[in-house]
């Protein structure tokens, strides 16, 4: 594709694009070279010298589409899902596949692919997506869930909430959106924006795999018109459910694409049944597809790329199932490791109260062996400086069913107290704080406790990021930045990136 | 004293004020407490219910959404403000952190202007400010003896994350002195306020595993008030407390005060 010519306005701030990208690209690649992860580095460059760099390249990709993904858990999946399904449709794809979802990382990912023709699906970051919708002016947005998170960094949810809704409002009808109906805060802030704009809602019916009640950890339990208790009819992963309110009568909007059947086929993977709404008095069209990766969540995220590929590319039935079929766990999210000499090691992310429900859920449902299980909490910046969120989630049924854990990272003693408060016992908590050396003593674990070897690590991201590193080092397993489109995606891309270099 | 005590809680509108880790502080009443034999029974209060000052003896108030805050503030002071008044009055211990702090000043002024009234226990406003104050805080706390509990004065640990700067009255003692951190308005060096067994402060983390010596001194309270003075003996040393646990608590309050300098 042919640059389109720099405009006046585009040098207003800063030195020319051109330029500031040609610098930009150089500083990623001397960064490359040295062994380094590049993944925000040149985006930052960029933005440095040139402010309305993502204006520029965003424009200089029409017509091709850019689909925007936020939502606080499954985010990274989801967009890895919807990219997989754009793939299994034969369609060239730009995604930030390692997760970087701020400003500099889609302004890295933006940059490294201007060259390149394909629809953009991004992840972006809950805070960071109403400061760069603007300039993107995408096509379609996918709002997947609001739980809490990360106070420090966050703020309150409903201060999320407020600025997705402006940032909707100031985005004018081209923008389609797609959204999570089961989710309250996302159905009440797309209905208090400005109408006039395409949206598709999605949501859950599998009724059997609703949970009883809602979690202790469901952050969303108040109407966000009247400020009620919400009742729900079911819900299924915190506060994501049927709700209404028991007082001004919003409820949850009619499903225009829904989970009819979800069957969790323990850890190793869910059948899906999903309708998609053909609104027009014909029947609906059922896409069916086995996911390979465990969990409710999942399915959640699954279901929300179903509802973009269909309602906001257009794609048919096939690919849809085909690109969800040949989906495989975006890093660190129950990605298998295979350890030498037998058995395994599945990396855990987690970084929130719901979030790390769900994991606890999903395993403790699959009845997997936790005799080898550990825990690191970090308190990085990407984990959220404050560790008060590991109080507020259910570890109960896990502590019930491990015989010991062991506890890693810089705040392992905070997570080893945690553990003890909720009666578990104190002898059986295996406190290490160095990650490398609590790796061993988990896969010692496994090969002196189990004749399977089978380990599980729940781990913050930047624990994850460090275990990642030690096993990468070790050669089970690639270093993360080494799956990237580019390099993981199939033959075509791979060539495309040799023929770059 | 025959048969085992049974310490009353109340958990103040736990359905709203409990976004950080306030279970947390909960659990460590409930585990602490079983550690030197004694049991605790919780009970919440939903907004429009009332208590009786003399029903309990330890009142636990968290912290909300400013959203959750604003809807609960007036009911609070209409519905309970005369208990909670009268039941620290009577000694009864009490624990309010952040928006719960907050709530059980004189008023709390938001960003919009807006003027939230709350329950006068302790004898301090508060009013947001532009950014909020965040991160880890460590202060010495100064601690008043309880029967035969000896007076104290610890370091106390936690994370803070408020925007509002809450000034003490003339007749109000902070809960102690700001060593790392932001404190009450980020300011004054202060930290917390302390009215007979009461205590308000913006740390959580949550505020009670990392910081055992209050811990037990709310506990030691709690018996005070339900068994009388000698009743807090058992609270006065780790005794009971696994080991384990005490390391635990080493390391963990390590961290944490490392972060905050």
């Amino acid at each position: 594709m042919a640059p389109s010519p720099v405009r006046e306005s585009d040098r207003r701030i800063g030195i020319p694009f051109v330029l500031a990208a040609a610098l930009a690209s150089l500083a990623g690649l001397v960064s490359r070279t040295a062994g380094r992860e590049g993944g925000a580095l040149p985006g930052k460059v960029l933005l440095a010298l040139c402010p309305a760099a993502l204006d520029i390249l965003a424009r200089r990709r029409r017509p091709e589409p850019i689909v925007l993904v936020s939502a606080t858990n499954g985010k990274t999946t989801l967009t890895a899902m919807v990219a997989s399904m754009l793939e299994s449709a034969g369609e060239p794809v730009v995604h930030n596949v390692t997760g970087a979802n701020l400003r500099s990382g889609i302004a890295t990912t933006l940059l490294r692919a201007r060259r390149r023709r394909g629809i953009a699906v991004l992840e972006v970051d809950e805070a960071t997506l109403p400061l760069v919708a603007p300039a993107l002016q995408p096509d379609a947005i996918l709002l997947g869930n609001l739980f809490r998170d990360q106070l420090d960094r966050y703020g309150e949810l409903e201060s999320v909430a407020d600025r997705w809704r402006e940032m909707l409002d100031a985005l004018g009808t081209r923008t389609s959106v797609v959204y999570n109906a089961d989710d309250p805060l996302i159905a009440e802030l797309v209905a208090q924006a400005a109408p006039g704009r395409e949206v598709v809602s999605f949501g859950m019916a599998a009724e059997d795999v609703a949970a009883d009640g809602v979690p202790h950890a469901a952050d969303s339990t108040t109407c966000r018109r009247c400020g009620h208790p919400l009742d729900y009819r079911h819900s299924w992963v915190g506060h994501l459910g049927d709700w209404s309110c028991t007082a001004c009568g919003a409820e949850r909007p009619a499903l225009q694409v829904a989970a009819t059947h979800v069957d969790l086929d323990g850890l190793g993977g869910t059948n899906l049944q999903v309708s998609l709404d053909t609104a027009h008095g014909e029947p609906d069209v059922v896409v069916e597809a086995r996911l390979r990766i465990p969990g409710l969540y999942n399915a959640y995220n699954a279901l929300g790329a179903i509802a973009a590929g269909s309602a906001a590319l257009g794609l048919g039935v096939r690919e849809l199932a085909a690109g969800i079929e040949a989906f495989s766990p975006a890093f660190g999210r129950f990605e298998r490791i295979p350890v030498p000499g037998g058995g395994t090691l599945t990396l855990l992310l987690v970084k929130n109260p719901t979030g790390l429900n769900e994991v606890v859920r999903t395993l403790v449902v699959s009845g997997v062996d936790l005799t080898a299980s550990l825990f690191a909490l970090n308190d990085g910046v990407a984990d959220g400086r404050d560790v008060s969120w590991v109080w507020d989630a259910d570890l109960g049924p896990l502590l019930q069913r491990a015989p010991a854990l062991v506890v890693t990272g810089d705040r392992a003693a905070e997570m080893a107290l945690r553990c003890a408060y909720d009666g578990f016992e104190p002898d059986g908590i295996i406190l290490e704080e160095d990650i490398e050396q609590a790796l061993y003593r988990l896969l010692e674990r496994a090969r002196t406790f189990t004749d399977h070897g089978h380990a599980y690590a729940l781990v913050t991201y930047t624990a994850m990021l460090r275990l990642r590193g030690i096993v990468a080092a070790r050669g089970w397993t690639r270093a993360y930045w080494a799956n990237d489109p580019a390099s993981a995606r199939g033959r075509r891309s791979g060539l495309r990136r040799i023929g770059r270099r | 004293m025959s048969g085992r005590m049974r310490i009353r809680v109340l958990h103040l509108y736990d359905q709203y004020l409990n976004i950080y880790a306030d279970r947390g502080n909960i659990a460590v009443f409930r585990q602490r407490a079983a550690w030197r034999g004694v049991d605790v029974e919780v009970t919440g209060l939903a907004p429009g219910e009332q208590f009786d000052p003399g029903d309990h003896d330890l009142v636990y108030v968290g912290g909300g959404q400013d959203r959750d805050q604003r809807m609960i503030a007036e009911r609070m002071v209409e519905d309970i403000g005369d208990a909670v008044r009268a039941a620290v009055a009577e000694g009864t211990a009490l624990v309010a952190v952040c928006g719960g702090f907050q709530l059980l000043g004189s008023h709390y002024l938001d960003t919009g202007g807006v003027r939230q009234p709350g329950v006068g226990l302790f004898d301090l406003a508060t009013e947001a400010g532009d950014e909020r104050l965040i991160g880890n805080v460590t202060i010495r706390a100064s601690l008043p003896a309880i029967g035969v509990l000896p007076a104290s004065e610890p370091l106390v640990c936690g994370f803070e994350n408020h925007a509002g700067r809450t000034r003490l009255g003339d007749s109000a003692r902070p809960l102690g002195t700001v060593v790392d951190g932001h404190g009450n308005d980020g300011r004054s060096g202060r930290e917390g306020c302390r009215l007979h067994h009461a205590i308000g402060t913006y740390l959580h983390g949550p505020l009670l595993p990392r910081n055992p010596e209050l811990a037990d001194w709310l506990l030691g309270s709690a018996v005070c008030h339900l068994a009388g003075p000698d009743a807090a003996a058992v609270f006065a040393t780790d005794a009971g407390v696994p080991a384990a646990v005490r390391e635990f608590e080493r390391r963990a309050r390590e961290v944490s005060a490392a972060r905050a300098g």
